[in-house]
């Protein structure tokens, strides 16, 4: 199955170019642009809505599976960190249903996302899939070169029509973020397995067939009010942990073999420590309108000076003040999730052991790669959410301690 | 020494990572504010131990080496020198690791052993870090200032700082028209490329350079790979010397100046590198897969290494597109690698080679 996949994928993609397998990059034939992205949780509803918005013709890569990890191991360099690897298998997919332009972005190090798109892009030429590699550069790297990508991609449409589909995305990518954190607020809590989630879905439905600002907001407020009104049990005690690491591993439950809700129906209840949204306000919102309070990087830096007293790139210094930050807020447990190789997590992770020892937090950590089971990780996650009952009830007074002792949701 | 407030502080200085780069700058730096740098010894399989036990095993093998070094140092001094090197020219870092690098042997150290770590930071192209870090360990060892502004200088003679002003005269004096800080020990009567033999990317290489060389005829490798990988014996197994006793001469980015290796990474990929070893190891390969005279690339990664799963891939699959007929070995190294396997593959490599050549 594996050889015959690849070999369709790859032979469909050069069937697609229809012509030489030279680079594309001095390509300039003018066509239709069919425009494809790589899935990450929810940049994938928030990415469609804006493009489509500008009159975009969008392809969404179909969900992550298995074919999709196949493609991408196959057509990845070994040790690339896995985010790498998924989005060349959903670029793949995308090219066998029609996509012949790839929307990503850049960055400038030190963590190795600013090079994917290099990377891809070669793969993708020498594979001969005729696809163009459409990279937003961060600020840093020119202003310039930022509108220029984006007048490039909106096919030069006017910046107010870019800025409303943008205030579009933003929009909808608040609920759909809220409305997540709220399903692992409720989750553990629910009357009945599986009804919190299957909300969840329900209302993320309706979000994403919201187009405009009214639909948006209608939608929005009725998922939150469908999420809401679920029956819970009065009876639960959850335990609390906290979910932190590297933003693609924690946002996309596929990769994450659904981490989060798993924890939810063992009892758990999830505080996420990064969401899409917060990230954009961290580093897209220019200095003065970043966050400050408890929570913000500015915060969650200083705490975590006494271990990491620099950044290492991506969020991993980020990441030790959060388990800190959890920890002091009386948080149960912390997992933290990363890919296998990523050098800030693993910066992070040394940190961890001894943050976990000092704050007396356990802390379950995840390098997760394409090898990576289900089962192996619900596991752990059973084991660490019983650790985090029993220590819980054996600090606690007694009196609530019945109601936690062994017992996990949905038995 | 003149004007000391107090006796010479011991300084550890660990034979690991960025000291393959810049070893005898720090040195250097040390020795002008008064210290006493203890240099490590060479890695021994008795430090890789030591640094396996106490580092995350995720680590790559150069940090789990770094640990070993630095534990090894803990027996003996108080003050472990290592620089939060986060980069040495503008633009470009140095890997997430090397950033994190005091932290990470900050919290395996015992307590009563100090890491001195200053910043060295150079990415906006501003030399004030360089100016902090000499008075930050000049207030440890009592230094006076003046002291503390030639210790500066040193320590920019050991960075890629262009910006104006007399610590470029410092950093030419050092580097001379090659640019570089360090070069590698040279096996004797080994005779590398002639300097500029590749010239600007794309120029026809110079027929006859191959007669010009004085290793009786020995197919020439290039070697490629971070110096903290090719340089240290311990680590790699004596990698060099077993490619020298296969009959092999080995070229290295050193063979070039680092305008060329500069020119060369910026040929192979529009996107500037913003890892500056990435860079040095990318333009070196591509000037190296131009010379004719060259007859083979090995590459030499370790296991784990973010920046190298990168460059290293872009590198052959670029490389290849030019020269498809170059044989090109990648090899990984980690804590697991055996001498026999590794002697099989250097073996079946240079027969490879030797034979393409008879015909």
């Amino acid at each position: 199955m594996t050889g015959r996949a690849d070999r369709a994928a790859a032979s469909a993609a050069s069937a697609a170019a229809g012509g030489t397998a030279a680079g594309v990059a001095s390509r300039n034939r003018p066509r239709r642009a069919v425009v494809t992205f790589p899935r990450m949780g929810t940049a994938v509803p928030v990415f469609r809505t804006i493009l489509e918005d500008l009159g975009v013709e969008v392809l969404v890569p179909p969900d992550v599976g298995p074919i999709t990890v196949t493609l991408g191991v196959r057509h990845s360099p070994e040790c690339a960190c896995y985010p790498l690897k998924i989005n060349m298998g959903n670029y793949l997919e995308a090219a066998k249903r029609g996509a012949n332009t790839v929307l990503m972005v850049g960055g400038i190090g030190p963590c190795r996302l600013g090079y994917y798109a290099e990377v891809q892009r070669e793969v993708l030429r020498d594979l001969g899939a005729d696809m163009r590699m459409v990279v937003l550069e961060p600020p840093a790297r020119g202003w310039r070169q930022l509108a220029r990508t984006i007048g490039d991609i909106t096919g030069g449409r006017p910046w107010t029509a870019v800025w409303r589909a943008v205030r579009l995305g933003w929009l909808k990518l608040n609920y759909l973020d809220n409305l997540e954190a709220l399903a692992h607020h409720l989750r553990p809590r629910e009357a009945e397995r599986g009804s919190v989630s299957k909300s969840l879905v329900q209302a993320q439905r309706w979000l994403d067939e919201a187009r405009s600002f009214a639909a948006i907001s209608e939608a929005g407020h009725a998922g939150l009010e469908l999420l809401a009104s679920a029956p819970c049990r009065e009876d639960a005690d959850p335990v609390r942990v906290g979910v932190i690491g590297e933003i693609f591993m924690v946002l996309e439950s596929a990769v994450n073999m659904n981490c989060q809700e798993t924890l939810g129906h063992l009892g758990a209840e999830v505080e996420q420590g990064v969401w899409l949204s917060g990230w954009v306000r961290e580093n897209v919102f220019p200095g003065p309108w970043r966050p400050r309070g408890p929570g913000s990087h500015a915060v969650l830096t200083r705490l975590a000076a006494p271990y990491v007293d620099h950044s290492v790139g991506g969020e991993g210094q980020i990441n030790v003040g959060h388990a800190i930050e959890l920890a002091r807020r009386g948080f149960d447990g912390v997992v933290h999730l990363a890919p296998f190789t990523c050098m800030p997590e693993i910066v992070a992770r040394t940190a961890l052991d001894a943050v976990s020892r000092d704050y007396g937090i356990p802390v379950l950590t995840f390098f997760l790669d394409e090898h990576a089971g289900e089962a192996g990780m619900q596991t752990r996650l059973e084991a660490f959410v019983d650790l985090l009952r029993r220590r819980s009830s054996g600090m606690g007074e007694g009196g609530g301690a019945g109601s936690r002792n062994g017992r996990i949701q949905g038995d | 020494m003149k004007g000391m407030s107090r006796p010479p502080v011991a300084v550890g200085v660990p034979r690991a990572l960025l000291y393959h780069e810049f070893g005898p700058v720090w040195e250097e730096f040390l020795a002008v504010l008064g210290a006493t740098a203890v240099t490590s010894g060479p890695t021994t399989r008795a430090k890789i131990e030591r640094g396996l036990s106490a580092a995350l095993d995720e680590v790559c093998l150069p940090v789990k080496v770094a640990y070993g070094h630095c534990l090894d140092l803990a027996d003996r001094v108080e003050h472990v020198f290592i620089p939060r090197v986060v980069s040495v020219e503008p633009k470009a870092y140095s890997c997430p690791k090397l950033l994190g690098l005091p932290d990470l042997i900050r919290l395996a150290l015992p307590q009563r052993v100090k890491v001195l770590s200053p910043l060295i930071d150079l990415s906006n192209g501003s030399p004030r870090s360089l100016v902090k870090a000499a008075r930050q360990v000049a207030a440890l060892t009592g230094a006076p200032r003046a002291q503390a502004r030639r210790a500066a200088e040193v320590l920019a003679s050991g960075t890629y700082y262009a910006g104006r002003g007399a610590w470029c005269g410092a950093r030419r004096r050092r580097t001379g028209e090659t640019g570089h800080i360090r070069t590698s020990a040279r096996a004797a009567g080994e005779v590398p490329l002639a300097l500029g033999a590749a010239a600007a990317p794309g120029a026809t290489p110079i027929p006859g350079a191959a007669a010009a060389d004085s290793t009786h005829g020995r197919p020439r490798i290039g070697l490629i790979g971070h110096s903290y990988n090719l340089m240290d014996d311990g680590l790699n197994l004596s990698l060099r010397d077993k490619l020298r006793s296969l009959g092999l001469s080995l070229v290295t980015a050193e063979d070039y100046t680092t305008a060329e290796t500069d020119a060369g990474a910026q040929a192979l990929l529009p996107k500037p590198l913003f890892w500056t070893l990435g860079r040095k190891l990318a333009g070196a390969a591509t000037l190296m897969s131009r010379e004719p005279a060259v007859e083979g690339m090995v590459a030499v990664a370790s296991f784990g290494c973010g920046p190298d799963s990168m460059v290293l891939e872009l590198v052959e699959r670029l490389i290849r597109r030019s020269r498809a007929d170059l044989p090109f070995m990648l090899l990984t190294l980690d804590e697991h690698t055996g001498e026999a396997g590794l002697k099989t593959r250097l073996e079946a490599f240079s027969d490879l080679v030797i034979r393409r050549r008879a015909g």
